[in-house]
């Protein structure tokens, strides 16, 4: 399903809505669905009477998400925007000709909108990064960028849930563990939640290294 | 207990695939090429998704430490026992201390190896298929093992024709819809697309076969959207990505074309430097909504 090629939070929002629609009144016919900026892939069953699932859909879901319903969790972030953490704070800031404490406050200043996940599993695609931040990539990708590492690209913010290569500026890291296949759920990030970062020093990221590998680590998410 | 002398250059385990994540940004994983696991698993009676071994160029060196009964599809290695050629395509019976050793590919690129029952390996959202920061394991090394269960028996033995099986190496045509950005690509474009040969480059792996189109085609970036296993996108820097098994679930680049189930079971057969071409199809019914 197609919207108009725009980013557009309240668009998001609907297309998230059609998505749980989706998966919530077609489960014998529907797999999976994945959401993105404005367009929702729908992933069938074998066997699936596609033109009478078209059919259902076009009947019975334009009025459903075009209700202001929402859902999710406001999530916050720990992050250590320490220069051992952040490789591209100091050159990111100088080319903006503002202090590193000023990256900081930006980046740390807005509630971002979660889109939805892709890329590496528990990846986050987040909207909402001041204009005055957005950086072209790096012409040349790193081979390897740390897990946890939060980095800006192009106008889009976002966290590496998992060592992987990439072309991001990095500017600082989470000791929080994005992803995990044997947590319940698997991410602690969904489509539809907002995301503020939380600057945290150096001896906070190892006192929260230590409460995770402990379990006692308590994320903070409420409900929106 | 099998134990792996040699571990191959990329040899993994693979089952149907890790469905319904794909929300989370989970790939689907599951064999390269479908035709030839589905078939490892058919001969031994297995469910088509049965837990099998696929690698890549190079075999496995495998020790049995135990009686087995296994089947070897898809490219083909010229598989040994104990150093005396066995068949493909049909179920073998591997007697304890056996080892079992493969040839550099004569033709195609990848081999799987399905074993009564399906080899035991960790279940991870729903699937034992071998992917990073999922599995605990990426691939097999060296110096491991395989578990599987030795009493499993072959269930209806198939009786397939070995002839009717590997025709899809020999093929160099892949067939593929219209994407969803190939309608915004100059008339040029689309037709260099259809027509042009193109060559596997050495960088293709399970994420994508990648084909350099020397800067000849080229499509503008757009806006991160859907992909699955069998998207070609084609970059601004004019190289095209058949994205395949372990794709991942969203992309940035122009979807010019989505290829058929079948082509690429073909793609994966092919290793770096073959020349391939592409052909559109009509989807089997209208997709549009």
């Amino acid at each position: 399903m197609e919207w108009p090629a725009v980013i557009d939070p309240s668009q998001q929002h609907e297309i998230l809505r059609a998505a749980s629609f989706i998966m919530d009144h077609y489960p014998k016919r529907v797999q999976e669905v994945q959401p993105t900026y404005h367009s929702l892939a729908i992933y069938l069953r074998t066997g699936c009477d596609v033109p009478g699932l078209v059919r259902n859909i076009n009947e019975e879901m334009p009025n459903w998400i075009k209700s202001d319903s929402r859902s999710g969790h406001l999530v916050t972030l720990p992050v250590c925007y320490a220069e051992e953490f952040g490789w591209d704070l100091r050159e990111l800031a100088a080319s903006k000709g503002i202090s590193i404490e000023e990256v900081v406050r930006r980046h740390t200043a807005p509630e971002y909108n979660v889109h939805f996940l892709g890329f590496l599993p528990g990846f986050p695609y987040l909207g909402g990064l001041d204009p005055s931040l957005a950086t072209n990539r790096r012409s040349s990708p790193r081979p390897r960028i740390a897990k946890g590492s939060v980095g800006i690209g192009g106008s889009q913010t976002g966290v590496y849930p998992s060592e992987s290569p990439g072309g991001w500026h990095i500017i600082g890291r989470t000791p929080l563990e994005l992803f995990d296949p044997h947590r319940d759920p698997s991410t602690m990030i969904n489509a539809g939640d907002r995301l503020k970062f939380e600057p945290i020093s150096q001896s906070e990221f190892d006192l929260i290294e230590i409460e995770i590998k402990a379990g006692t680590y308590q994320w903070k998410r409420e409900l929106l | 207990m099998i134990r792996i002398i040699t571990s191959g250059l990329y040899t993994t385990l693979q089952d149907g695939g890790r469905f319904g994540y794909r929300s989370q940004g989970v790939p689907l994983s599951g064999p390269m090429d479908r035709r030839s696991a589905a078939l490892a698993n058919r001969l031994l009676g297995n469910d088509e998704n049965a837990t099998l071994l696929e690698f890549t160029a190079t075999g496995p060196t495998l020790l049995f430490e135990q009686a087995a009964r296994i089947s070897i599809t898809g490219g083909i290695f010229e598989p040994q026992v104990n150093g005396s050629d066995v068949p493909m395509n049909r179920v073998l019976a591997i007697a304890p201390g056996s080892q079992l050793t493969f040839s550099r590919p004569l033709k195609g690129w990848r081999g799987y190896i399905g074993i009564a029952g399906g080899f035991k390996s960790e279940m991870v959202l729903g699937s034992t298929s071998f992917y990073r920061g999922i599995t605990s394991q990426l691939k097999l090394e060296k110096g491991g093992q395989l578990q599987f269960d030795p009493t499993a028996k072959v269930r209806l033995p198939d009786q397939q024709s070995e002839t009717a099986i590997a025709t899809h190496l020999d093929s160099h045509i892949l067939e593929a819809y219209k994407g969803p950005e190939f309608q915004q690509l100059p008339q040029s474009v689309q037709q260099k697309l259809t027509s042009l040969p193109f060559t596997t480059h050495a960088s293709s792996n399970r994420m994508a076969y990648v084909f350099d189109t020397s800067e000849m085609i080229r499509a503008d970036g757009i806006i991160t959207a859907p992909v699955q296993p069998g998207t070609v996108q084609l970059t601004p820097s004019g190289r095209l990505h058949l994205l395949m098994r372990d794709a991942q679930t969203t992309g940035g680049y122009a979807r010019v074309l989505q290829l058929t189930e079948n082509s690429m079971d073909i793609l994966a057969q092919k290793r770096p430097g073959t020349e391939v071409s592409i052909k559109i199809v009509d989807p089997p019914f209208d997709i549009r909504v």
